[in-house]
């Protein structure tokens, strides 16, 4: 089998999709979901299209906004920004998950028992 | 927490712009292709190839869209809506069907809502009154043989004594009528008042409609006299003007401000006007002194009692105190006695109550008839679709998903049903108003459409809806469905089991329109018992109404002989008039009271009682009663107002067994007490008259004596004529007549007999049988619409056997025979069933029935033979079209 591609956990895109727009500023959708492809170096299994559910569900939570606006090429397209409030809520998931990746990284260091 | 509050507002508000979010979504999944495919591009790749790479990296269009869809509303309820379209456009496609269900559910609905209605507002919350399930009447009760009332009403200085001394009540407020005559525009008239104790004006709690209540100052000495308005007096007499607030009104030779109207439902003694008497007025010291001032002299106590007490407790609280009254009124209470307390809906709602208990259980069988009903058509109706569904099943559809949608289907109709229903039973109940007085369902109640009956209406329908619609819609969607798509049209194998199941529920059905018409039969044939009871007297053109005398005019035996010698006269010379009598009180309903009597030379040990009545000479013929032995009273009996008495055929059975009553003595120990008339006084008997009944018509005859009315000049008398045509016809002269004998006494509660009995009588048995007889008959036409239905349906699934059977040489009437053979199979069944069960629990009935047995062959014999009439004709109609079957077209069917 050769390199397969990492599902997304569950909850993570959401922060990724917040990372991106605090770091990116204002993004459409299809920039989001490129910019998260190549953060990833392209590691991660992503069907463009969840981004816009992902989209969705932070816009009704109040934690990013959206605007019709022109592309780089002119194309009419929703452009996204985090709010002020996803913003602290980036702030409080970055923390978490990096304390659950520290975590993770130690429990995975313990030589395990080989059968 | 906020944020998911905010979603799912958000999500829930996303339901109702659905097509603007869709349309915006769908402008930005072009705007992402489009970036993607410009990308692409710009990689060097062929237009083509840049679509096909953008949109394998999108994931699909329509994926994408169903995800952003499931994110932003809420799933179920979308589902649901789209599910709700679907039903209500599958339902149009079946118009008939829709109709015969909802009608069904309707008329099943709308009638139990109407008895709902009743029972909720007339009998658990009829009053409008302060803390109502608290209030409560008391009573002395009699415990020498048994217990019985001996009376609901007190002195003033009782009531005084209980309010004072009792720890268990919060208030208690004495109330008694007090009719007095008021003229207005030149005519007097008797208005019906109520005088209340001071407490009496916050006692109740009920805000006046119009102007202020009564306040406690308004009984204080030298406060203005005034008087508050009952509403229907206030709409009768004054065409609801508003302006009378203010103006005064000569109540009682006394000049009373009117201060307000009070609502409706404030019906306390169904009063004309209501006002204050104060604590210590002045102690009338007998009954008669009472009559004499036209002053109330007894009074019924209102308590409301305290919170966590029991009747018990208080009867045991006021038993005290009634010990104490003891000396102070001998008279008025018996030598062993209890106090008895009464919820004030259980003292006035009385044995209608049975009635309803009894119309609930039959509405629950209307319902249960309904219900099955509509199961039956919907299962007709799913083996209709039975293709429809097992092609759903097979693209994907999960059962619980298809059972979900059948069940919505039952929903919707359930709703429709409900609706429909709802409108019935607004119609029902305005009808039903109209019955309310005479029912003994208090005056204050509102049999209406309120929202209580509107949530009954909805709880019910929901329920039906479950019950009729659950098991249909499991049925369907349990079945082997491959079966389904093979066969080709409507399949007789598949359907035999929704048979088995429709033939049960006919059976069921007409098992319980069985029940209910054997119960509608005995409540008929008792209504027809009633109506037809002989009650001794003729009541055929039998004018009544009462004669008010003003106070301390007409007091002598002999004011009252001549003023009757000359109305009577008078009267009886009015062409159409046959005869004309006075006594004191009226026939049948409201004879006087049973008193005891002494008998010299007869001595016992219980109480020997005889009602009583003052009668003129031409009383007998008037009424129409039978001279059995001796003489009538004569007109000279009356001019001297001789001591003789004519009995009744019971008294000289009862109280002179195997001996001749003529000749013989008897003592009224009554009119010992009644200031003016004969004290310590012997009647000689002088003739014995055939019975009529004295205690309504339901009750045994009581002993009676008739005296000449000039024993005494106390109290009001009756007028009675006997006309050659229609009493009513005849009102008007009669108080021209009299207002030319003296214009001061008052012509009231004029009536025929007739009505009299309508009113006592034949409500309730009329009530009954429009009641028992609607819910029995809808039954009846629901039971036949299900036999019909399911006929027909057989009929059409045999088509091709029939055919076959035909071509082979079968005659019309062969197939006739064989469709009705199983037409009478389920109507035997159902009928045999249902009298089973009627014969089981018919004895409930037997409180309301009378002049009838339970067991009433008639209703027995009649019942099951209109059943089985109407039954047959309903399975013949589908029988005969069998016989239509054209042979050749039927076998061309498979």
């Amino acid at each position: 089998m050769g390199h397969s591609k990492l599902d997304l956990l569950q909850g993570t895109l959401d922060l990724m999709v917040l990372q991106t727009l605090a770091f990116m500023g204002s993004l459409h959708g299809y920039g989001i979901a490129r910019r998260i492809e190549q953060a990833s170096g392209d590691e991660v299994l992503l069907n463009q299209g969840t981004i816009y559910a992902s989209l969705v569900r932070l816009q009704q939570r109040g934690w990013i906004s959206a605007e019709w606006g022109t592309s780089d090429n002119n194309r009419k397209a929703k452009f996204y920004s985090i709010t002020k409030r996803g913003r602290k809520q980036l702030t409080e998931d970055a923390a978490y998950w990096q304390r659950l990746s520290g975590v993770m990284n130690r429990v995975l260091a313990v030589p395990g028992e080989e059968a | 927490m906020m944020e998911g509050l905010r979603q799912s507002l958000q999500r829930f508000l996303s339901l109702f712009r659905g097509a603007r979010l869709d349309q915006e979504h769908d402008a930005e999944v072009a705007a992402h292709l489009d970036l993607a495919i410009d990308e692409n591009r710009k990689h060097g790749m062929s237009a083509e190839e840049a679509r096909r790479q953008a949109l394998m990296q999108l994931g699909g269009v329509a994926q994408t869209k169903e995800n952003y869809r499931d994110h932003r509303g809420i799933a179920w309820l979308e589902t649901l809506f789209r599910d709700l379209r679907f039903t209500l456009r599958m339902l149009r496609k079946s118009p008939g069907f829709c109709a015969v269900a909802i009608l069904a559910l309707a008329l099943g609905i709308g009638f139990s809502s109407i008895v709902f209605s009743i029972f909720y507002n007339g009998i658990l919350n009829p009053f409008p009154y302060r803390d109502a399930n608290r209030l409560m009447s008391i009573s002395v009760m009699d415990d020498r043989d048994g217990t019985r009332q001996f009376r609901p009403v007190f002195h003033l200085d009782e009531i005084v004594a209980f309010r004072k001394q009792n720890h268990t009540f919060e208030d208690i407020v004495g109330v008694s009528s007090w009719d007095v005559l008021y003229a207005r525009n030149g005519v007097t008239q008797l208005v019906h008042g109520c005088v209340m104790t001071p407490n009496g004006a916050e006692f109740y709690g009920v805000p006046p409609m119009l102007g202020r209540g009564l306040m406690e100052r308004d009984a204080q000495p030298g406060a203005d006299p005034v008087v508050l308005l009952g509403y229907e007096y206030w709409k009768k007499e004054f065409q609801q003007d508003k302006t009378v607030v203010g103006k005064t009104m000569m109540i009682d030779n006394q000049s009373r401000t009117v201060i307000g109207v009070m609502p409706p439902r404030f019906y306390l003694f169904g009063a004309d006007f209501y006002a204050l008497i104060p604590w210590n007025r002045p102690e009338p010291s007998s009954w008669a002194d009472a009559m004499a001032n036209n002053v109330p002299y007894f009074f019924f106590p209102n308590g409301i009692l305290k919170r966590g007490i029991s009747r018990d407790t208080a009867n045991a609280d006021l038993l005290a105190i009634a010990q104490r009254l003891v000396p102070l009124h001998k008279d008025d209470y018996p030598e062993k006695f209890h106090i008895s307390t009464r919820g004030f809906s259980d003292a006035i709602v009385g044995d209608f109550k049975q009635t309803v208990f009894l119309l609930i259980g039959a509405v629950a069988l209307l319902l249960l008839i309904s219900s099955s009903n509509v199961a039956s058509l919907l299962l007709t109706h799913h083996s209709a679709r039975a293709k429809e569904i097992a092609l759903r099943s097979a693209l994907g559809a999960s059962r619980s998903r298809l059972i979900r949608q059948l069940l919505l289907e039952s929903f919707v109709l359930g709703a429709a049903g409900c609706l429909a229903g709802s409108f019935l039973a607004y119609g029902g109940l305005k009808a039903a108003k109209t019955l309310d007085a005479a029912l003994q369902i208090p005056g204050e109640s509102d049999i209406s459409l309120n929202w209580q009956v509107l949530l009954f209406a909805v709880a019910v329908s929901l329920l039906t809806a479950l019950l009729f619609g659950l098991s249909p819609a499991f049925f369907a969607v349990k079945k082997d469905l491959r079966e389904n798509l093979q066969s080709s049209g409507v399949n007789a194998n598949s359907s035999r089991r929704g048979g088995k199941i429709r033939a049960g529920l006919v059976v069921g059905q007409v098992a319980l329109s069985m029940l209910l018409l054997v119960f509608a039969g005995l409540v008929i044939r008792s209504f027809i018992a009633v109506t037809n009871f002989d009650p001794g007297i003729s009541t055929k053109n039998m004018f009544l109404a009462e004669i008010h005398f003003p106070g301390h005019q007409y007091d002598s035996a002999e004011s009252k002989r001549a003023y009757f010698e000359q109305a009577l006269a008078r009267i009886s010379a009015i062409p159409g008039v046959v005869n004309a009598a006075t006594a004191l009180s009226w026939p049948i309903e409201g004879s006087p009271g049973s008193e005891d009597v002494t008998i010299p030379g007869k001595p016992h040990d219980k109480h020997w009682t005889t009602s009583f009545d003052g009668c003129s000479e031409g009383y007998f013929q008037t009424l129409g009663l039978r001279l059995l032995r001796g003489r009538l009273i004569s007109s000279s009996d009356v001019a001297s107002g001789r001591r003789i008495a004519v009995v009744n055929h019971t008294l000289s059975e009862r109280y002179f067994p195997n001996q001749d009553p003529i000749g013989q003595q008897i003592k009224f120990n009554v009119l010992d007490q009644i200031p003016g008339a004969p004290h310590d006084a012997y009647f000689e008997i002088v003739g014995i008259v055939s019975d009529f009944r004295n205690v309504g018509l339901q009750e045994s005859v009581r002993p009676e004596a008739f005296v000449p009315y000039t024993f005494s000049g106390f109290g009001e008398r009756t007028l009675f004529v006997r006309t050659a045509a229609n009493p009513n016809l005849f009102v008007n002269t009669f108080r021209q007549v009299l207002a030319d004998v003296d214009p001061n006494p008052v012509l009231s509660h004029p009536d025929t007999l007739e009505g009299l009995l309508h009113t006592h009588e034949y409500v309730k048995p009329k009530f009954r049988l429009i009641s028992f007889g609607t819910c029995a008959g809808i039954g009846l036409g629901l039971a036949l619409i299900g036999l019909f239905g399911v006929m027909s349906y057989s009929v059409a699934l045999q088509t091709q056997e029939l055919g076959v059977r035909m071509a082979l040489g079968a005659q019309c009437s062969d197939i006739l025979t064989l469709v009705l053979r199983k037409g009478i199979f389920l109507v035997g069944g159902g009928l045999l069933l249902g009298l089973l069960v009627a014969l089981l629990s018919v004895r409930i009935l037997q409180s309301q029935l009378w002049g009838v047995s339970a067991f009433d062959p008639g209703a027995f014999v009649l019942a099951p033979l209109a059943l089985l009439a109407a039954g047959l004709f309903a399975c013949y109609l589908p029988a005969r079209r069998a016989t239509r079957v054209n042979p050749i077209v039927a076998l061309r069917y498979e």
